[in-house]
């Protein structure tokens, strides 16, 4: 039998549930979810020493939080050498990165995917943020011209810092150059240039001050017409410049509540019951309690 | 106030405690607790102990982790975790777990609807143990495949992730928005298909019997690791014992009582039994060995010592 505490508490909740301020302010708290955005800058200076050429790269992770009530952040990082001149490895090590940047070594022609997790907590929970960059290391034969931006760029002889993340529909980028005037003054390029690995596809994305570009994925209609792979890698390159710093930071928002469909839950919530209830009885052989 | 009224009190005041605390500030320091409170709930309290174990399995998994800041967090973590078990045993299932409470409330629905109760046969309380120790495979083995890479990544919290309190409990918060299938990704809309399924199977199936997910919650096995220690017990005098079995009818997981240690396995302390049970002084429940509830005869409430 439902008793007065029961009753009361499900009348509360009812009263909660259909008032339309507080649907709205439901409404709100899912929009407006905490999340952490992460920073990631490869800086990849070239180094010419006995003849040999490597870069000193720097990795630099920064991030932020919608929410000033969030914890500090702490941020994991894990480097992989994906493609390198000895053998290819997949040795992940994870370390606090101290103090928000790290530098590795790469030997010529090496391509090192470096993975970065970020971590912070409010009101108890755990919010994450991830995200990889590939880094390059340059070989003396590989430099490429200025401005490359053709159909299909040989990617890993790109002077720049090449980033590779996951990227799924709807998806919204926000994408910051190092630099916001190049060395000589003159101001970044406007575009960068978006490549689907799979079907070598390039999507442009421009931005007002050449500095700041945003841009929300939408793969089936931008990227390709064939259908998309949504667990292939894009590359985001940053077109090539003479002078231009070799330095971009990508801002991954991806929505939680994107793609969902809660009149489909309710429908199969709604089925497994009924479903179960018929069933069940039968199924498990229930016997009335004496 | 008596013992019934005392524990549905307690359960209330739980339950608001685990969905709005942490919008008051009340965070306990994200300390995991042996009970369903669930952390998918925004501004809720804190999470429970599977998610915690699901989460430090993948920040351990890399070497170094475990002697570091995170290893010791999570050590932490458990110790304090272990003592709030000894100390309550499974009076977190029974007067603390807002999901336990849920169960209550459509049980008893399902009582005026006169759906219910009804017992499980043995082959299906069999079944129900299969799945419980698979749920706790899955709590443990998914982590680090993932981690390895041979899952998704989208099973990450697979057990959350299915566990209908993570449906029921956001709802009940004013959070609707965990009723959903994720079309994210395959493995999304597998594990959110499989989420909803369960819940209304769940539901469905507790109007029927008591509780039927505590049957399936992997954290009652945890509980049995350190059911040696616990200090709130029920014992019964088995010289007063007619073995009538109305304790067991009217348990609400339809405990036995084990002859050898003359207790009720995997008693919530409900009291319920105390009130069923004819002989006065048969059963008691005893807090620290100290006497506290005793069962006083047929028509009679228990008493408080």
């Amino acid at each position: 039998m439902l008793n007065k505490f029961s009753s009361i508490f499900l009348l509360i909740i009812a009263v909660f549930s259909l008032w339309p301020g507080a649907v709205k302010a439901a409404v709100d708290a899912s929009d407006g979810r905490p999340q952490i955005f992460l920073y990631l800058l490869a800086d990849n200076p070239q180094k010419e020493a006995d003849g040999q050429v490597t870069q000193d790269v720097v990795l630099k992770v920064n991030s932020e939080t919608n929410n000033p009530k969030f914890q500090s952040v702490d941020i994991y990082y894990s480097f992989s050498e994906v493609f390198g001149p000895a053998q290819p490895q997949a040795t992940w090590y994870w370390a606090a990165l101290d103090p928000n940047q790290t530098r590795l070594k790469l030997s010529s022609g090496s391509l090192v995917k470096a993975q970065i997790k970020a971590r912070a907590s409010l009101d108890g929970r755990f919010y994450y943020a991830m995200g990889e960059i590939l880094i390059y290391g340059r070989g003396q034969n590989q430099s490429s011209g200025p401005g490359q931006k053709s159909e299909e760029p040989l990617w890993p002889s790109l002077k720049l810092a090449n980033t590779s993340i996951v990227l799924r529909t709807g998806d919204e980028l926000l994408l910051k150059t190092g630099d916001q005037l190049k060395p000589d003054g003159k101001p970044r390029p406007k575009t960068l240039w978006l490549r689907d690995d799979s079907l070598k596809k390039w999507a442009e994305i421009t931005s007002a001050d050449g500095y700041l570009y945003h841009y929300q994925i939408d793969l089936d209609k931008k990227l390709s017409s064939q259908g998309y792979a949504a667990t292939k890698p894009i590359y985001l390159i940053e077109p090539l410049d003479d002078g231009g710093a070799s330095s971009l930071t990508i801002w991954v928002y991806r929505s939680q509540t994107h793609g969902r469909s809660q009149p489909l839950g309710l429908a199969v919530i709604f089925a497994f019951m009924v479903g179960s209830f018929f069933l069940f009885p039968r199924f498990l052989a229930l016997k009335p309690a004496k | 106030m008596t013992f019934s009224r005392l524990r549905l009190l307690i359960q209330h005041l739980f339950l608001i405690l685990s969905l709005f605390a942490g919008k008051f500030g009340l965070s306990f320091g994200g300390q995991a607790l042996p009970c369903l409170t669930c952390s998918l709930v925004m501004g809720g309290c804190n999470g429970c102990l599977i998610r915690f174990i699901q989460f430090y399995l993948i920040f351990l998994s890399g070497p170094g982790a475990i002697f570091g800041a995170e290893g010791l967090g999570f050590l932490k973590a458990i110790i304090v975790v272990i003592v709030l078990t000894i100390l309550l045993g499974r009076l977190w299932c029974g007067w603390l777990c807002p999901f336990g409470l849920v169960q209550d409330w459509l049980s008893a629905i399902g009582r005026k609807l006169r759906l219910g109760p009804h017992h499980l046969s043995k082959r299906a309380e069999s079944f129900f143990k299969s799945v419980k120790y698979i749920l706790l495979l899955v709590v443990f083995l998914v982590p680090p495949l993932i981690e390895l890479g041979y899952i998704h990544q989208d099973f990450f919290y697979a057990f959350c992730q299915i566990c209908p309190s993570g449906v029921i409990l956001p709802l009940l918060a004013g959070q609707p928005g965990r009723v959903a299938v994720n079309f994210a990704s395959s493995p999304s809309i597998l594990i959110t298909f499989i989420s909803m399924a369960l819940t209304g199977c769940i539901v469905s199936l507790t109007l029927f019997i008591h509780r039927p997910w505590c049957r399936l919650c992997p954290l009652t096995v945890f509980h049995s690791l350190f059911k040696k220690f616990r200090l709130i017990d029920l014992k019964r005098q088995p010289e007063l014992c007619s073995s009538c079995r109305k304790c067991q009818k009217v348990c609400p997981l339809e405990s036995t009582i084990d002859l050898k240690k003359n207790t009720i396995k995997d008693c919530l302390g409900c009291g319920q039994c105390l009130k069923a049970c004819p002989k006065a002084g048969c059963l008691s429940l005893k807090v620290a060995s100290k006497l506290t509830l005793i069962s006083s005869g047929p028509k009679q409430m228990a008493r408080c010592d």
